[in-house]
């Protein structure tokens, strides 16, 4: 009897694992994808894990997530993670499907034609607050006397606190201001002529309630109220224009003061004689018009030639 | 001598009176991800509202619960609204697709981890229930016990966007401005 059940329960296990093999086109065994972890830095969440690698074949996985709610409060539903419902890399980009501070496991299944290998999960649940941050990447620069600060752009979750200081010998007074998101141009102090200021700045996350360490402290100098390389230019080419001027001033001066005092007359040309004096009016006895008396101012030369001619 | 003593005694209730009256005007300092929440909903709204066919009938009743409620009363409000949505509205929503099951899922998320962030809140006595406050949040039971089952938890749903801009004006009042 009792031998009798014994074989029944044998031929029953040996038929149970037999029969599914038989309908299974491959006698491959997919495995489920191994060491599942989350790699988070600066609010962006890596899913990695484990390769399947069946030779000559291409293995694709499938990603699942649920949170605290779906674990808790509806008996374990899983959701289709937005980008990885069916990808050949064994990695996934979550960052997107973690969209609350609570704790998130993960699930994920390799899949080969129409075979699914059993789900892996998580060791360890995954909280956003766990992320890495890192200290900002910070650019001061000047635009005249504006000391201007310049983040990023490192998403809607961060915020970046900023800390400033005039560098003095006596007592250093530091000032503070929350830039509210990055890749945009920020002013934070006009500057004092000549002084040099000094700034450092962290990331704040609000939704995780945690922030960065300090980066490191740059530092920038105001330009000089009369720098000294405008002053030596300026200076030079004053002197030059002095060499140059100089003289051109003293020569006009001259000519004024000869004017002033010893004005040199000079007949316009339109009164100037150029033909000989005899031929000016031509008074023939024939010409009907009689000649008007013409006063004629003679040259003293031109006189002792028309003396010399009358002479002769 | 039992004459001095009274004094004193008049003088520690006085100032423990005080005491407690200061901190009940502090309101539990919760971070909120305000950017999520909103854009979740956004993607989700239509979709729900869509599917609500109930017009005449409001289980939030904002005018008669949210918007006349005093300061002191907020707290505890915000605490057990959010608590009967992560308990009964998102539970009687069945959703098949995937797009929409992650919109409510950040959702459900959000309220729960706020909801828990009230719960522990420091100054407990800040998050108290008074008599009004109960009877008001009893309105809202009453309306989405009315209804039959799946319609109250869409329309519930679909009225998120009255009790996220509540929420966010007290809590976040620089995030409503914007």
């Amino acid at each position: 009897m009792v031998l009798k059940e014994a074989s029944a329960n044998l031929v029953v296990w040996l038929l149970c694992t037999l029969i599914p093999t038989l309908f299974t086109d491959e006698a491959v065994h997919l495995p489920a994808p191994p060491d599942l972890s989350v790699h988070s830095t600066n609010m962006k969440h890596i899913l990695t894990w484990s390769p399947v690698t069946i030779p000559g074949e291409t293995v694709n996985y499938s990603v699942e997530y649920q949170g605290e709610y779906e674990r808790y409060y509806t008996s374990s539903t899983w959701i289709p993670s937005s980008w990885c419902s069916s990808i050949s890399t064994p990695e996934c980009n979550v960052t997107d499907d973690i969209t609350a501070t609570v704790a998130y496991n993960f699930r994920v299944k390799a899949i080969l034609g129409s075979q699914s290998s059993s789900w892996s999960t998580l060791k360890e649940l995954f909280n956003r607050n766990s992320t890495v941050l890192t200290s900002p990447r910070m650019k001061i620069s000047k635009d005249g006397y504006h000391l201007i600060v310049e983040f990023e752009d490192m998403g809607p979750y961060f915020e970046f606190n900023v800390t400033y200081w005039k560098k003095s010998p006596n007592s250093q007074k530091e000032l503070y201001k929350i830039v509210r998101e990055g890749g945009s141009l920020v002013h934070l102090e006009t500057m004092e002529a000549g002084a040099e200021y000094c700034v450092k700045a962290q990331t704040i996350v609000e939704v995780i309630e945690r922030s960065s360490t300090f980066n490191q402290v740059e530092c920038i100098r105001a330009q000089d109220e009369f720098p000294l390389l405008t002053i030596v230019l300026v200076s030079s080419a004053g002197f030059v224009l002095f060499l140059v001027g100089l003289p051109l001033f003293i020569w006009k001066t001259s000519q004024l003061l000869r004017y002033s005092c010893c004005p040199v007359v000079v007949l316009p040309d339109t009164l100037k004689i150029t033909d000989s004096p005899q031929k000016l009016i031509s008074c023939k006895k024939e010409d009907i018009e009689p000649c008007d008396i013409v006063a004629r101012v003679i040259y003293p030369e031109e006189l002792f030639r028309s003396w010399i001619q009358e002479a002769l | 001598m039992k004459l001095s003593g009274f004094p004193l005694s008049l003088l520690c209730a006085t100032l423990f009176l005080w005491l407690a009256h200061a901190g009940s005007l502090k309101r539990c300092q919760i971070s909120m991800d305000v950017h999520q929440i909103e854009k979740s909903f956004q993607g989700i709204k239509n979709t729900i509202q869509t599917k609500d066919v109930f017009q005449n009938v409001t289980i939030l009743s904002a005018s008669e619960t949210l918007f006349n409620i005093t300061p002191s009363d907020v707290c505890c409000m915000t605490k057990n609204i959010l608590g009967f949505y992560v308990d009964k509205v998102f539970r009687n929503h069945e959703e098949s697709d995937p797009r929409i099951q992650r919109g409510l899922s950040t959702l459900a998320n959000s309220f729960l981890r706020i909801r828990n962030a009230l719960e522990q809140c420091k100054n407990q006595r800040n998050c108290d229930c008074r008599e009004e406050a109960t009877e008001k949040f009893q309105i809202i039971v009453g309306n989405y016990e009315q209804m039959e089952v799946k319609a109250a938890a869409i329309k519930a749903l679909g009225e998120l966007d009255i009790l996220l801009s509540w929420i966010i004006r007290n809590y976040r009042p620089k995030a409503a401005t914007k």
